[in-house]
């Protein structure tokens, strides 16, 4: 990439008053004064003027904080630019903006000066109030001054929420600056790195401080600094000095082959400004038939392709060789002829130059063993912003598989998932934030999407954080979050909610009325512990697993003309996963076994997971999805837009499955599953291709099948995506939503909502040998799950970082289960003994009204939205009219042996109550509820009120909710 | 002839509804029993009332103390022998009005008990003794348990037979549990039995041991019996060698019993083919037997290590046989065999129809160049096969492994490599879907006829194919006319005398080539596939070697299928006048089947005789291919009576297919709505004919219209003058044709010719100022066109519209 030309981020760049340039004394004591150049004498010699430098530096704030917003970049207001010198002496469509030492014929100056309402004044009453008076008089200063500009320096709009610069007394609500990248490395003359500087506070506030530090390389023959982008100059090792207000860092610098040069390249430098430009997007000329007859691969997927497009179609037009000026490539994009995505980028602009001497040279293509882009490295990695307008740029680095990296900050598209809360400029990448709230700043470059986690919170919140006990890990990470999101977190639930809401999640059923007093009762200081423990060895906790991983594992009946799966062969299955989790066996075990299955359906049931989904591409979209957690269908046809994956990747991947083999067995319900040859091709080049690890390398494969290398993988402790995904589930069973939120949708642009606490399960859940039910053990134990769903001002809005319970409907079958257990109606299932749980239902294709109706998953596909957990109008009708609760309430009897045991009204409705919603009614409900029942009326009535109460409590929020 | 027949039959003919036809078999009570018993069995089924004796396919069983309760059910007793042949006996009931569906009863060793329900769990396990067979249920959802006592090192051997048993689908799981509730050993479906399952294990201490029988996936019914044998006999799961020569005595390896391998010496029997070979332990012998191959071929056993090339087996002269296990994970055996250019070899490993678990794979490897020559793993099921020309002399390699890698002491093959000679057998065919019962037996009513169809492989011969009965009841006769080599199957009728007694038994019918070429014979061989769902294939059949025949009592109705007088012609249509003699009193509407088409003659499936009629015409067609041929074909009536439907058939007739006599080419014609036009059709006579052929122009649009046009075998051409009218479809009709009633001999022969005729009718040209003109000169006559002394072409008339 010309690297050298692409020029300067403008909206981060414009550090100059802190580096160390001769001449500017007041921030440089000591430092040797250069002279500026000449300017006109002043026009009041009896008044005392400033030094030109000390004149500049103050107007220069003035410029940052008002002017330069509107007055550069592509488009700048009047055609004024004020970012270089060179644009102010070249003035806009008023004519020359400062006429040096004459303050009152500057526009500049001058325009500042007109009343509020004329419309020339500057800035526009519109936008800000007008210049204070001492602002005025830095401008008027500067001019009469002879309007300095010391070489080098670029002007950047600077937010009013700025810090002072590096000499202001230090702060001691800073704790520590830290500069990205932490070690430069440039190679070749046109290699480049601009340096960012944050500043951290004691409360996690990030600011910038880019453009106020002090910056100093200890050797500064071998690289020359403008504003804060460092550039070669000869070889060897050093570092830069960064410091600010009596805080100091250090970053490494080596230079290699500083002077040789570096040819444009097609594919690191042409494509690039392609993407950067945003020519191959799906709006553009990226979508399937390309835009006004010319056509890009999405995103860039496939350089060769595109290449041919731009040269081979329309020979001499798109791009001409003999006039490289005059290629329509460059007269679209820069708006010289009419274009319909208008003008992407200026004349002379860096990306401009790039392809002008990509065409000069021949617009070849590259050749083969160029080095390619191995990832990016986006920093800094999270920021909290502190107020409205704190800005925060962003620094993207590529690296190549040569060892180098390049600074492609310039290159990168930026995007933000909440602009609500944090606004990004698409190319610049200056974060800025709005709203409270939190929001996840992406950068994209070449195939790579790499991001950034942004939280804002007010400027003046009356926030301390609060003395919450810790019971584990979860809670320390929890709280911090919640902390530097200023959340007070809910209190803790009562034993009361505790043991229903336990009992619902992990052993699917609801405490007896002696489980819950039992509970209550007990002194012991550990009891929500010892409940958790005593849940987890039920067989409940068990059937409860085994229907969630049958969900993922689709296990139902299935006939797909050759293709089936008999009820033997799904019952099979199930019980084949069922023994496995009953066994405790390590879950990554499970599913190396499921992924390396070969055999019959009857004889292993496992393998009948590749006769559920028997397309390759499918499968391998599947197995992704379920064991990995992401989604990477769209590569199938271009590169992920959203997240990493590149049709090599797809392929790659799906080259594991491609020799899945199906045959009869001799039973005609049976098919034997094996490997056999097979390859997938490449959409594109139609190749056959490797099989590699999706997000990993490509292995060399001896002995084993295919399956069973990538079952190895996938299932390693190493493995980055599967502890990490089960995790995900576990968590996401308990809290009512993951860590990632939807769990099976992992992807760079949908992060997690606490990174630190999903690392911190993966990496219990590996130590556990993967074992769940320690997880669901730590889960359960720790205060987040325990906390009340009673919100207080702070976390009422919070819907992720578990600051308080969520309240959740209670699954399909759990609920059925329930509805059946406290009306005393056993359930019949196919292949179920009467009185069998709707969680023990093997087959997907199993279901009732009921079940269908509350979202039971039918396991057709693997998507976590199979089970519905959103309450519907049908739900509500069902348990209102339906014969789910008014047959069940007469069927079981229930209130009618209540009586018959002599039990008083008011017993039974306290009976009722304990049984449905785990507590005993209110006095005022007790009062109400038997305003209804008079000591006169025949029994017959009292029955039918009190089994009025019973459907009304089946029918009421806190029978059907988990809270 | 056929005027005596039906004399003879108004006589013989007796009134309807007093016999009962077709009897019906639907279950055996119980499902087996003990040798050396007497078994009170029940037959039960419909239309039983006749039950006179029973046809067994197998020795070791007579009937006895046949005693009809109703209609629906027969008791009597079964007398087993004390050396019949354990496991299924095949057999049909005959009654005076035919043989019943085959069904089947099982032999066992040990005395029978019931189930006795609630035993469906472990602690209300039914307790029984050792080396009984249970006769039990799993219902839907029903687990059944039963408990017996074992000492220490005592064996506990588990058999169940279900699928077998034939009744429905049952697919049978068994488990045995120790005293702590633990599963010993499971077994859901076994390949030694298919679908039916076993298992044996050796007490590891005293104690009670429960069984658990239940449907695989819970799925029972109460059509769900089993038999299940509980007992300390051996149930070794597999014997090596696999096979042996006729006559040969050979000391077989019985092995996966718990107790280890037992070694026993059996003399092969003289006759080839699966032989059943039963270990004795104890003076007890397994429910079932494990099979070994009988062949005269020359055999050799592996000698491991034959993992290579180098350390392959050598092989006798072909034809031979090796014999081997994989015994290790992951197995290959070689063999090195000998063969000469030009050979066509079939190289075959008998695996899993020998009951062993290995799923084969066989490959051919050329050793000079070392090069693969064929890969085989399954044809048709998991066996391999591999068809094999030799190109040159020398060496080869076959190389035997499992599909899976997998391994074990049971897993035992043969692999035989013989020449490919030709050779013949007959079947009879599956005429209705999953239902192989039906039409396959042959029961002829006294003075009546039956016809079947028996279709014939042939194996590297195209021969032409005569049918034969070694003896056939008492009274039959059969008549078959040779099968040409252009068919594959072929109709055959039986006739019995009117006073051919009442009777029946099982027949062997053989095939044998005719014409040039070796002389070659070939059985008929049945199958019955006792459970079959869903057409998916059957989940338990029985082989048949011989077919059930009876004369049966008089049936209402005869049928005569009226030889034609005239031939069927290519692309032609022939009507076959059936008639129906029908007994007084009999007026049930009668459905014909045309049993047997010719190659390229199509018939309907049914053709019916209503009610109260006697005659129906049954329409063939001759496609343009039909081979010109002179066949014998029939007619099969299904006689419906209140007590059973019978089926009788006419004789075998003639029928002939020739050439067209004529052919025709109709010319295009285009013409305007309400514009009349001829049509001139060129004919073309290849058979001259006496008389007037009459010809049917068909296919017109709806509109146009045109008369019949007769004409003699010297014309050259017709016109058929074509109305249209006002109305008539507009467009291109390309649909139109020429169907030519040629006379002969009385009747005509129904020729379709002129195919692709083409008609356009077109809008008027200028409608509104044709419209115009008739207002303005209402009386000017337009000029007649010149009566048509000769019909136009399409392109002579366009030349005569053209200025």
């Amino acid at each position: 990439m010309k690297l050298q030309t692409i020029g300067i981020c403008v909206g981060m760049v414009a550090l100059a008053a802190t580096l160390n340039i001769p001449g500017r004394s007041s921030a440089t004591k000591g430092n040797t004064p250069q002279p500026f150049p000449k300017a006109s004498p002043s026009t009041a010699p009896e008044e005392h003027l400033p030094s030109p430098e000390v004149a500049f530096e103050a107007a220069r704030e003035v410029l940052e904080t008002h002017c330069v917003e509107c007055h550069q970049g592509t488009k700048p207001k009047g055609n004024l630019l004020l970012e270089t010198h060179a644009d102010l002496l070249k003035g806009g469509d008023g004519g020359v903006a400062v006429k040096a030492g004459d303050p009152t014929g500057s526009p500049l100056y001058a325009r500042t000066r007109l009343a509020k309402d004329d419309e020339d004044v500057m800035p526009p009453a519109k936008n800000s109030p007008p210049l204070a008076p001492a602002e005025q008089e830095a401008l008027r200063q500067w001019i009469a001054t002879g309007a300095a500009w010391p070489e080098g320096i670029t002007l950047a709009s600077r937010p009013k929420t700025a810090l002072p610069r590096w000499d202001a007394p230090p702060d001691p609500e800073i704790v520590t600056i830290q500069a990205y990248p932490k070690e430069v490395s440039l190679e070749t003359a046109a290699d480049f790195q601009r340096v960012i500087v944050i500043a951290r506070c004691k409360d996690a506030a990030t600011h910038d401080i880019t453009r106020q530090v002090k910056l100093t390389l200890a050797d500064p023959s071998l690289a020359s600094l403008t504003d804060t982008t460092l550039r070669p100059v000869k070889d060897g090792a050093t570092t830069l000095h960064i410091e600010y207000r009596g805080l100091n860092t250090d970053i490494s610098v080596a230079v290699k082959e500083a002077t040789k040069p570096r040819p444009v390249s097609f594919q690191l430098d042409v494509m690039p400004v392609l993407t950067a430009g945003g020519c191959n997007t799906g709006s553009c000329h990226g979508s399937a038939r390309g835009q006004d007859g010319f056509h890009l691969s999405l995103f860039g997927f496939d350089p060769k392709g595109d290449f041919q497009r731009l040269t081979g179609e329309m020979p001499g037009r798109r791009v001409n060789l003999a006039l490289p000026e005059e290629s329509l490539l460059l007269t679209k994009a820069i708006g010289a002829v009419p274009h319909t995505g208008g003008k992407l980028f200026s004349k002379d602009s860096p990306s401009y130059n790039t392809l002008v001497e990509w065409i000069r040279n021949g617009a070849e293509y590259d050749a083969d063993g160029i080095p390619h882009p191995t990832g990016i490295i986006v920093e800094p990695s999270d920021m909290v912003l502190k107020g409205e307008d704190v800005r925060i740029p962003l620094s993207v680095r590529a690296t190549y598989s040569d060892g180098t990296d390049r600074d492609v900050s310039s290159l990168s598209l930026y995007s933000t998932s909440n602009d609500n809360s944090v606004t990004i400029d698409r190319h610049k990448g200056v974060a800025a934030s709005k709203h409270r709230g939190e929001a996840f700043i992406l950068a994209r470059f070449h195939t790579f999407t790499e991001g950034s986690q942004a939280i804002v919170v007010p400027a003046d919140l009356p926030y301390t954080r609060p003395e919450v006990p810790e019971n584990n890990y979860i809670d320390k990470l929890v709280d911090e979050k919640l902390d530097k999101l200023r959340i007070v977190p809910s209190g803790l639930c009562s034993d009361e909610d505790f043991i229903r809401r336990v009992f619902i999640d992990i052993v699917g059923s609801l405490p007896t009325p002696p489980e819950r007093e039992s509970f209550l009762t007990s002194t012991d200081e550990k009891k929500r512990e010892v409940l958790v423990d005593q849940l987890l060895t039920r067989k409940e906790f068990t059937e409860m697993w085994v229907m969630k991983w049958a969900e993922l594992l689709q296990i139902r009946t299935f006939q797909n003309g050759g293709n089936q799966v008999s009820y033997k062969a799904a019952l099979g299955y199930y019980n084949w996963l069922r023994e496995r989790i009953a066994a405790n066996m390590p879950f990554n075990e499970l599913v190396r076994q499921l992924l390396s299955a070969e055999g019959g359906t009857f004889d292993n049931p496992a393998t009948n997971y590749f006769q559920l989904e028997s397309e390759t591409l499918k499968l391998t979209e599947n197995v992704a999805q379920v064991f990995m957690g992401t989604r990477i269908q769209c590569a199938q046809c271009h590169n992920h837009p959203f997240d990493r994956w590149t049709m090599d990747d797809y392929y790659g991947f799906a080259a594991f499955f491609a020799q899945v083999k199906r045959k009869p067995a001799e039973d005609p319900r049976e098919r034997i599953v094996f490997d056999g040859d097979g390859e997938v091709q490449h959409l594109v080049t139609k190749q056959n291709v490797a099989p590699k690890f999706l997000g990993g390398p490509r292995p060399e494969i001896k002995g084993v099948t295919r399956r069973e290398e990538v079952a190895k993988w996938l299932t390693s402790t190493e493995n980055p995506w599967f502890a990490r995904n089960v995790s995900n589930i576990v968590w996401s069973h308990f809290l009512g939503r993951g860590i990632v939120e939807p769990v099976d949708d992992v992807r760079i642009s949908n992060p997690p909502s606490n990174p630190a606490l999903l690392d911190a399960l993966t990496k219990q859940f590996v130590s556990y040998n993967y074992d769940f039910r320690k997880l669901v053990r730590d889960i359960c134990t720790s205060r987040t799950y325990q906390r009340a769903s009673a919100t207080n001002d702070t976390n009422v809005t919070d819907a992720s970082n578990f600051s308080h319970a969520m309240i959740r409907r209670v699954r399909a079958e759990v609920l059925l289960d329930s509805i059946s257990e406290v009306t005393a109606t056993p359930n019949k299932f196919k292949g179920l003994p009467l009185g069998a749980r709707a969680v023990q239902i093997a087959d997907g294709n199993t279901s009732n009204y009921f079940l269908t109706t509350f979202g039971r998953a039918s396991r057709t596909t693997v998507c976590s939205c199979e089970v519905k957990m959103e309450p519907n109008l049908s739900q509500a009708l069902h348990l209102l009219n339906g014969d789910t609760t008014q047959k069940r309430i007469h069927d079981g009897k229930i209130v009618e042996n209540l009586l018959k045991d002599k039990k008083t009204p008011a017993e039974v409705i306290e009976r009722l109550y304990l049984a449905t919603v785990g507590r005993k009614p209110t006095e005022t409900e007790t009062s109400k509820l038997l305003s209804g029942i008079s000591p006169g009326q025949k029994p017959e009535e009292i029955r039918e009120t009190l089994e009025d109460i019973f459907w009304a409590l089946l029918n009421s929020k806190e029978f059907i909710f988990n809270h | 002839m056929i005027r005596f027949a039906s004399i003879l039959f108004g006589i013989v003919l007796a009134p309807a509804a007093v016999k009962a036809f077709s009897p019906g078999l639907d279950l055996i009570v119980p499902r087996g029993g003990q040798r050396g018993t007497e078994v009170a069995v029940e037959f039960r089924g419909d239309r039983l009332e006749g039950i006179q004796e029973a046809l067994f396919y197998d020795p070791g069983i007579t009937l006895k103390d046949i005693e009809v309760k109703d209609t629906k059910k027969v008791v009597a007793k079964f007398a087993i022998a004390a050396d019949a042949p354990l496991g299924e006996h095949s057999l049909r009931l005959r009654s005076p009005g035919g043989l019943t569906e085959l069904r089947t009863f099982w032999v066992g060793q040990f005395p029978t008990v019931a189930e006795v329900e609630p035993n469906n769990s472990f602690d209300q396990a039914q307790r029984v003794d050792l080396n009984v067979t249970v006769a039990g249920v799993a219902g839907n959802e029903d687990e059944d348990y039963y408990v017996c006592s074992l000492k220490k090192g005592q064996r506990l051997s588990v058999e169940v037979e279900a699928m077998r048993l034939g009744r429905t689908m049952f697919d049978p799981y068994v488990a045995v549990l120790d005293p702590h509730k633990f599963e010993l050993a499971v077994c859901d479906d076994a390949p030694l039995l298919r679908n039916d399952a076993f298992v044996s294990v050796i007490a590891p201490e005293d104690g009670d041991y429960r069984v658990l029988v239940r449907e695989a996936a819970y799925e029972g019914n109460d059509q769900c019996d089993y038999r299940l044998h509980i007992g300390t006999f051996p149930r070794p799961s597999a014997v090596f060698p696999p096979g042996g020569k006729p006559g040969e005595a050979i000391d077989f390896r019985f092995v996966g019993d718990p107790g280890g391998p037992i070694t026993q010496k059996v003399t092969l029997p003289n006759e080839p083919g699966r032989f059943p070979l039963y270990v004795t332990s104890d003076g007890l012998t397994p429910p079932s037997p494990n099979r070994v191959m009988v062949s005269p071929l020359e055999h050799v056993e592996e000698t491991e290590p034959n993992n290579s090339a180098g350390q392959a087996t050598v092989m006798p002269a072909i034809p031979c046989a090796g014999q081997g296990i994989l015994a290790e994970k992951g197995d290959t055996d070689w063999y090195k065999f000998h063969a000469t250019k030009g050979e066509n070899l079939t190289l075959h490993v008998h695996g899993r129809d020998l009951r062993s678990p290995i799923d084969s794979v066989l490959r051919l490897r050329d050793p000079k160049n070392e090069k693969q020559i064929g890969e085989n793993d399954d044809q048709g099921g998991p066996d391999s096969i591999i068809q094999w020309s030799c190109p040159a002399d020398g060496d080869y390699y076959a190389i035997v492994s499992d599909k899976l890698g997998r391994s074990g002491p049971d897993f035992i093959y043969r692999l035989e490599i013989v020449r490919r000679e030709p050779a013949i057998a007959a079947a009879l065919p599956v005429v209705e879907r999953a239902n192989s019962q039906k039409w396959k037996t042959f029961a002829v009513p006294r003075g009546n006829r039956y016809a079947a169809v028996v279709n014939v492989t042939r194996e590297n011969t195209g021969c032409e194919i005569g049918f034969e009965a070694a003896s056939l009841p008492a009274g039959v006769t059969m008549t078959s006319v040779g099968v040409p080599k252009s068919t594959n199957n072929f109709p055959v009728v039986f006739e019995a005398a009117a006073d051919a007694p009442v009777a029946g038994g099982l027949y062997p019918f053989t095939i044998h080539s005719t014409g040039d070429g070796p002389a070659l014979k070939g059985p008929l061989k049945d199958v019955i596939d006792l459970v079959d769902i869903n057409n998916q294939g059957a989940y338990h059949s029985v082989p048949l070697d011989r077919v059930a025949m009876a004369v049966t009592e008089e049936s209402p109705v005869k049928i005569e299928l009226e030889a034609s007088a005239v031939p069927l012609v290519r692309n032609g249509v022939l009507s076959l006048k059936v008639r129906a003699i029908r007994a007084e009193g009999y007026k049930d509407a009668i459905t014909l089947h045309f049993l047997w088409s010719p190659p390229g003659v199509t018939a309907p499936t049914t053709v019916q005789i209503p009610e109260g009629q006697s005659e129906a015409l049954y329409e063939l067609n001759a496609n343009g291919d039909a081979p010109v041929a002179e066949w014998n074909v029939c007619v099969l009536a299904e006689a419906p009576t209140p007590k059973g439907t019978v089926l009788v058939s006419s004789t075998l007739v003639p029928l002939k297919v020739a050439e067209p006599y004529l052919s025709a080419t109709l010319e295009l014609a285009a013409t305007e709505q309400g514009k009349a036009i001829p049509l001139s059709c060129k004919i073309e006579v290849q058979h001259p004919f006496e008389g007037d052929a009459v010809a049917e122009l068909m296919g017109l649009p709806s509109g146009v219209s045109t008369p019949t046009v007769a004409f003699k075998k010297d014309q050259t051409s017709i016109v058929f003058p074509l109305a249209v009218a006002a109305d008539a479809t507009v467009g291109k009709h390309g649909n139109l044709f020429c169907r030519i009633k040629v006379p002969e001999n009385g009747a005509t022969i129904l020729h379709q010719v002129g195919q692709s005729g083409t008609l356009r009718v077109d809008k008027p040209s200028q409608p509104v100022i044709a419209q115009a003109s008739t207002e303005k000169k209402p009386d000017a006559p337009a000029p007649a066109p010149a009566a048509a002394a000769k019909p136009l072409s399409r392109l002579e008339q366009l030349r005569q519209h053209t200025p």
